[in-house]
C-alpha cells in the first residue's frame, strides 16, 4: 500500500522566533515577488526551510544557522545600523556586498541562505503554480486534452516513436 | 541482534549498478542461488510521484538534493531509495565512445566488450529517438539556435516506449517510463527471487560479513523489522554508488591496505542558464533533452537543453533579487540550457568520512571547469539569442541579466573571475570514481570485472569504478560494467562458495 510521501518525512523542529524573522527579511529581499503574503504561508514557507535544515549533516546545520544568526551583527558592523531598521534596498546591497566577499565562509553563506529560502518559497505549491508552471503527469496527451477541454479541435499527442 | 542471514550473493545498493548485477546473475538464481539486495532508501511507488516539489526532492534525493561537497560550494545529487539515481533519471540512453574507454586504460577493459554490453543493455531499454513532433519547443529553440551558428546539434536517444512527456523525470517519472533499473530490472530479479530489502543501512563489511541497521519502514514491501543485522556470503558486491560504496570500504578499514580508495572523484560540474523569450514556450511537457552540442573535445563542456520546475530552478539560477525574480516572473517563456563541464579525475579530489563514518566529498573545480563552464555560458548564450531570446540571465555574467545587445560584448561580459565558489550556483550529477578500476593497488581499487584487488570475495559494480572522466552520462556505462562485473562473479563463484564453508 502506498503512504503519503509527509508520513516519510521527519517533521523538522521548528526554527526560532529570531531565525524566523532573518528569513522573512531575506525571503522579501531575494525573492520580492513570491515571498509569502499571508501568515500561514509564511509558516508553510518556514516549514520547509526547517525540513531541508533538519536533513543537513549536524555541522552543516550549524554553520547555516550560525550566519542567519550572524546576519543582525554582520548588518551593523558593515552598515552601522540594525538589521531590522535597514530597507529592503538596503538589506539587498547587504546580501550582494556579502555574496561578492572575498572571504568563501560568507559567500557560502549567502549561497546557503538563498538556496533555503527559494526552498521555501518556491516549493510552497501554490507559488510553483503561480509562476505558470502547468505539470501533466499525461505529457502531451494531458495537455492536448487541457487544449480539447478549452479550444474545440484541439491537438492530440504528438508522441510517436522512430523505429 | 538478530541470528545471522546467510545467503550465496549479497549487494549492497540497488541503483543502476546494483540492478545490472542481479540482472547478470538470473541465470544462477533461476538455479537456486540465494541473492539479497541492500538498500538504504525506501521503496517509491509510480502513486507516491506528485507534482509538489518539495515533497518530491525530499522523498527521492540524498539530502534533499543539498548534499553539498565539504568546501560548501557545489550540491552533489544522488537519487535515495530502491532504484537509486535510476528513479531521477532522465532515460537519456548514451553509449560512451571509444576515446574516452580507451583513455582510462584498465588492463582487461576492451571498448568493444563494454560497447557490446551497452548496446545490449540499450536494446532492452528500447533505445530510439523521439519523432519531431514529439520534441518540445524548448528543444526545437536549442536545435534552431544552434544550427543557426553552425554547431551541429545531434540527437539523443532515450529510453522512449513510455515517455508520455511529462517533463518532469528530475521529480520521478509519474510513468515509469525508463525501461532501466525501476521498471524493468528490479521487477525482472524480484520475480525470479532476489530479494530486495529497503531502509537498510550497511554500518561495515568485514570478510564475507556485510553488518547493517535496518530503520523504521512502516509498510514497505520486503522491509525487515527494525533492528540489527548481519549477513554472511561468500560474496559481496558494493553498488551503494561513487560516494557511499568508497564511504563504506573506509568505514570497512580498507583504506589502510588499498590506498586509492576514495581517490579520483570526479563529476560533471553544471550550471543553469535560462533565457527569456517573448512568447510562452514548451518546456513543461515532453522529454526535457532531446539535444546536445557536444564541445567536450575542443572546450570541455556539453550543452543540453533542460527543463528545472520552479523551485529547482530558482535555487540552481545564480544570485537573488530584482534579476532573478525576473527570469522567475517570465518561468513559461524562458528557454532552459544546462551547462556542463567534463572534469578529469584527480587524486585530491576524493571522498573520505568524518570520525563517525560519514561521506565528505572534497571537490574542487579545475580551472579547466571553470573555463569550460565559461566558455559554455558565452556559447549558450549565442545560442538562445540566436533563437529568439530577448534576455539572458548568465551565472558568471556581471550583470547576470543581459539583453540582446550584449551579444556583441558576451566576451568580456563572462568572466571567469566572477565564477568564485559560493557566488555562483554549481551541481553535479553523474558521479564517478572513488573505487577504480585499474592495474593494482598502487593506481587502483579493483581490477577490470571490479574485483578488489587481494579480496576475492568482494566486488564494486557501480559509478565508482571509473576510473577517469567520462564524456556521456553514467548510467548505461554504470550498467554495462556492472554486467562485466556479474559475469566474472558467475566465473568465480565455484571457487568462492567453499571459501565460505572453511570459515
Amino acid at each position: 500500500m502506498d503512504r503519503p510521501v509527509s508520513s516519510q518525512i521527519a517533521m523538522p523542529q521548528a526554527l526560532s522566533p529570531s531565525v524566523c524573522r532573518t528569513f522573512r527579511v531575506a525571503a522579501r529581499v531575494m525573492s520580492p515577488d513570491a515571498a509569502p503574503s499571508t501568515e500561514d504561508g509564511w509558516l508553510e514557507c518556514e516549514l520547509l526551510i526547517a525540513r531541508r535544515l533538519a536533513d543537513l549533516p549536524a555541522n552543516r546545520r550549524r554553520q547555516m544557522l550560525g550566519f542567519v544568526r550572524a546576519l543582525p551583527a554582520l548588518a551593523a558592523a558593515l552598515t552601522g545600523r540594525r538589521f531590522a531598521r535597514l530597507s529592503a534596498v538596503q538589506v539587498l546591497a547587504l546580501l550582494h556586498r556579502l555574496e561578492a566577499s572575498p572571504v568563501a565562509a560568507l559567500r557560502r553563506g549567502v549561497w546557503g541562505l538563498r538556496t533555503l529560502v527559494f526552498a521555501g518559497v518556491y516549493g510552497r505549491p501554490e507559488t510553483a503554480i503561480a509562476t505558470g508552471w502547468r505539470p501533466h503527469d499525461g505529457g502531451w496527451e494531458g495537455r492536448a486534452a487541457e487544449r480539447v477541454r478549452t479550444t474545440p479541435g484541439g491537438s492530440p499527442s504528438p508522441l510517436r516513436l522512430l523505429p | 541482534m538478530t541470528p545471522p542471514v546467510a545467503v550465496d550473493v549479497v549487494i549492497i545498493g540497488a541503483g543502476a549498478g546494483g540492478g545490472a548485477v542481479a540482472e547478470g546473475l538470473l541465470p544462477l538464481v533461476r538455479d537456486g542461488l540465494s541473492v539479497l539486495l541492500l538498500e538504504r532508501g525506501p521503496r517509491i511507488t509510480p502513486h507516491q510521484l506528485t507534482t509538489n516539489e518539495a515533497d518530491m526532492v525530499a522523498l527521492l534525493y540524498h539530502r534533499q538534493g543539498a548534499f553539498l561537497t565539504d568546501d560548501g560550494s557545489m550540491s552533489l545529487a544522488m537519487g535515495r531509495g530502491v532504484g537509486g539515481s535510476s528513479l531521477v533519471h532522465g532515460g537519456i540512453v548514451a553509449v560512451p565512445s571509444q576515446g574516452a574507454i580507451d583513455a582510462w586504460r584498465v588492463p582487461g577493459l576492451q571498448f568493444a566488450d563494454l560497447e557490446r554490453r551497452a548496446l545490449g543493455l540499450a536494446a532492452r531499454m528500447d533505445r530510439a529517438f523521439l519523432a519531431p513532433e514529439a520534441i518540445n519547443e524548448n528543444n526545437r529553440l536549442f536545435a534552431e539556435g544552434a544550427g543557426r551558428l553552425g554547431l551541429q546539434p545531434v540527437q539523443l536517444p532515450i529510453s522512449a516506449r513510455g515517455c508520455r512527456g511529462a517533463a518532469r523525470c528530475h521529480l520521478g517519472c509519474p510513468n515509469g517510463a525508463p525501461l532501466g533499473t525501476v521498471r524493468r530490472q528490479l521487477p525482472e530479479v524480484e520475480a525470479a527471487g532476489v530479494r530486495v530489502v529497503p531502509h537498510a543501512d550497511v554500518l561495515r563489511i568485514t570478510p564475507r560479513r556485510v553488518h547493517l541497521r535496518v530503520r523504521a519502514s512502516a509498510d514497505d514491501v520486503g522491509a525487515w523489522p527494525e533492528g540489527d543485522y548481519v549477513v554472511d556470503a561468500p560474496v559481496i558486491v558494493l553498488a551503494a554508488g561513487a560516494i557511499e560504496t568508497p564511504a563504506l570500504l573506509l568505514r570497512s578499514g580498507f583504506g589502510a591496505t588499498h590506498r586509492q580508495v576514495g581517490r579520483r572523484f570526479t563529476c560533471h560540474p553544471s550550471q543553469l542558464i535560462v533565457a527569456e523569450h517573448p512568447r510562452v514556450i514548451t518546456s513543461d511537457v515532453g522529454h526535457p533533452t532531446s539535444y546536445q552540442i557536444d564541445r567536450g573535445a575542443d572546450a570541455g563542456f556539453v550543452l543540453e537543453p533542460t527543463f528545472a520546475t520552479p523551485m529547482v530552478a530558482a535555487a540552481q539560477l545564480t544570485g537573488f533579487g530584482p534579476a532573478h525574480a525576473q527570469m522567475m516572473r517570465a518561468f513559461p517563456r524562458l528557454q532552459m540550457i544546462r551547462a556542463i563541464a567534463r572534469d578529469a579525475a584527480t587524486p585530491d579530489n576524493r571522498v573520505t568520512i568524518t570520525r563517525d563514518g560519514a561521506a565528505v566529498v572534497h571537490y574542487e573545480p579545475s580551472a579547466s571547469v571553470r573555463r569550460a563552464l565559461v566558455a559554455a555560458q558565452r556559447t549558450a548564450a549565442r545560442v538562445v539569442f540566436a533563437a529568439g531570446a530577448v534576455r539572458v540571465h548568465l551565472p558568471a555574467a556581471h550583470p547576470p541579466l543581459l539583453d540582446r545587445r550584449a551579444i556583441d560584448h558576451i566576451d568580456t561580459l563572462v568572466r571567469d573571475e566572477l565564477q568564485l565558489p559560493g557566488r555562483v550556483s554549481l551541481w553535479a550529477s553523474h558521479l564517478m570514481g572513488g573505487a577504480a578500476m585499474g592495474r593494482d593497488t598502487s593506481d587502483s581499487v579493483t581490477d577490470a570485472a571490479g574485483r578488489v584487488h587481494h579480496t576475492p570475495w568482494l566486488r564494486v559494480a557501480d559509478a565508482s569504478l571509473i576510473p577517469d572522466g567520462l564524456d556521456t552520462a553514467p548510467s548505461l556505462t554504470v550498467m554495462a560494467l556492472a554486467d562485466r562485473v556479474a559475469e566474472a562473479i558467475r566465473a568465480d563463484l565455484g571457487s568462492l562458495r567453499p571459501l565460505a564453508r572453511h570459515q
